[in-house]
């Protein structure tokens, strides 16, 4: 049995930690781990798995007004685990730990972002998380098909960082043509990398088609994107598993 | 009023608003000089702060970023004694500056409380996407009930008590006129202003005694219909 213990970050455990966050939000130094904001005070928890650093949990400690009365939070931040750790209640172990914390220093609640998509919603819900707010976004599209380079950009920094990037990376050879009444474009990729282009290019091996609006609200969101295709506001032509794969890519399921 | 330009001068001027605004809402946060200067640091700001000033008074501002191909309009808050035409004014102000350097997508994320939701929805589209949300969750009911009763005292005119299982707790002086049972995360939920209270009465999740018109309107008091509203992520 692997052995689990929590405990709060140590100033050594910085380039572990930033192997923890690499693998959840991006290229993290070890430096940049050290060099944390200052405006506010802050704890770090983190999971070690026979002495290796796993995952981590800070607590921010803030202060929300209500009709300007101040009630402290927790603001839990920085949740991440290493990606051959997971599914292992790591999250969950560290984050009951920082609920304990928070209780000692006579905090009331604790408060965090998510995405309303993402597996680690199911941690929150199941850690006590019921009270919840969604953001509204409003938005001007004034170039969509530059809008959509800018996200397969981001789409090509994250991919080979995961599991299921790399394989995407190593086999897949789609082209997606993406249509809408206004305008269309095709995502191709080449060399480790999506291009996107606008109009069709080349024979498409999925064909995406629905109204800008519908189209645009599945980047990023499985539940739209499958709410979608189910009422018929967005369509797909092609293999299923290009489909399969284009699914993951375009909603982010891979980001987990 | 005239939007223009925020100066270093105007910085005490910018806060007293946030301040101003913080008191008559639910759920923004208490920010220190910290914070203020780490927003104004903020890369791709440059340019982008405004202020709307009404007989040489700062009565709300504005700021935006740049970041690649996209423009984010990320605050504008107006003194609540203002009305809401200072807030399209910046808001208008700061969309045509972001706009010039023609990015490819302009966005802000809004909570449903904000007061920037109907300029917003003057100006932009409001759109689904890639849905975030904010969460909270009870960790101390003890602590919960203490820090409901200093809010409650602000808002009640009559001393109410609250229980949440075995825990009670009066907010206000006298004997109460009114009790309220509730779970914790409810509680929360009601103070937030996350839950509405009228389904949670509807739902039996909110139980008044006794049971009558004067109680309902003290409850009604104490968790009024104001939705939560938060600028700062972290």
């Amino acid at each position: 049995m692997p052995r689990v213990v929590v405990r709060r970050q140590r100033p050594s455990d910085a380039a572990a930690l930033a192997q923890v966050y690499t693998d959840a939000f991006g290229p993290t130094t070890a430096a940049q781990v050290r060099r944390r904001p200052k405006d506010m005070p802050y704890e770090t928890f983190v999971a070690t798995v026979d002495g290796t650093v796993a995952a981590a949990v800070t607590i921010e400690y803030l202060t929300l007004l209500v009709d300007g009365v101040p009630v402290r939070t927790g603001g839990i931040a920085g949740v991440a685990t290493r990606w051959d750790y997971r599914r292992r209640g790591l999250a969950t172990r560290v984050l009951d730990v920082c609920h304990r914390r928070l209780r000692e220093r006579g905090i009331s609640n604790a408060t965090l972002f998510t995405g309303r998509n993402l597996p680690a919603i199911r941690i929150y819900e199941r850690t006590g998380y019921s009270e919840v707010a969604d953001w509204v976004r409003f938005l001007e599209v004034r170039d969509p098909v530059r809008w959509i380079g800018e996200r397969f950009a981001y789409r090509s920094e994250w991919l080979p960082r995961t599991p299921f990037g790399r394989g995407t990376l190593r086999e897949w050879e789609g082209r997606v043509h993406v249509v809408t009444p206004r305008w269309s474009c095709t995502i191709t990729l080449e060399g480790k990398r999506f291009h996107v282009r606008p109009g069709r290019r080349g024979r498409p091996t999925v064909i995406m088609r629905g109204d800008a609006e519908a189209v645009l609200d599945c980047f990023g969101n499985r539940l739209h994107y499958d709410a979608s295709l189910r009422s018929g506001r967005v369509t797909l032509r092609g293999p299923l598993t290009a489909r399969g794969t284009w699914r993951r890519v375009l909603t982010l399921e891979w980001r987990e | 009023m005239r939007v223009r330009s925020m100066r270093p001068g105007d910085r005490t001027g910018v806060q007293a608003v946030y301040a101003a605004r913080a008191r008559a809402s639910t759920g923004l946060l208490r920010r220190n000089a910290n914070r203020w200067a780490r927003h104004r640091r903020r890369k791709g700001t440059r340019g982008l702060w405004l202020v709307a000033e009404h007989r040489g008074k700062v009565v709300g501002y504005a700021w935006g970023s740049r970041d690649r191909e996209s423009a984010v309009v990320n605050e504008v808050v107006w003194h609540p004694e203002v009305g809401d035409a200072v807030g399209d004014a910046l808001l208008a102000g700061l969309l045509r500056r972001l706009r010039r350097r023609d990015p490819a997508m302009v966005f802000h994320w809004a909570m449903p409380g904000s007061p920037l939701i109907g300029p917003l929805s003057r100006a932009l589209q409001e759109q689904g996407g890639e849905a975030a949300v904010f969460m909270a969750a009870v960790v101390n009911p003890g602590a919960l009930l203490a820090d409901t009763r200093r809010i409650l005292e602000r808002r009640l005119s009559a001393p109410l008590r609250l229980r949440i299982g075995s825990r009670i707790a009066v907010a206000g002086d006298g004997p109460p006129v009114a009790t309220v049972s509730l779970e914790a995360n409810v509680l929360l939920g009601l103070l937030l202003g996350l839950r509405p209270l009228s389904a949670e009465l509807r739902w039996g999740r909110v139980r008044i005694s006794p049971r009558n018109p004067r109680s309902l309107r003290l409850v009604q008091e104490a968790f009024p219909s104001r939705r939560f509203w938060i600028q700062d992520t972290w």
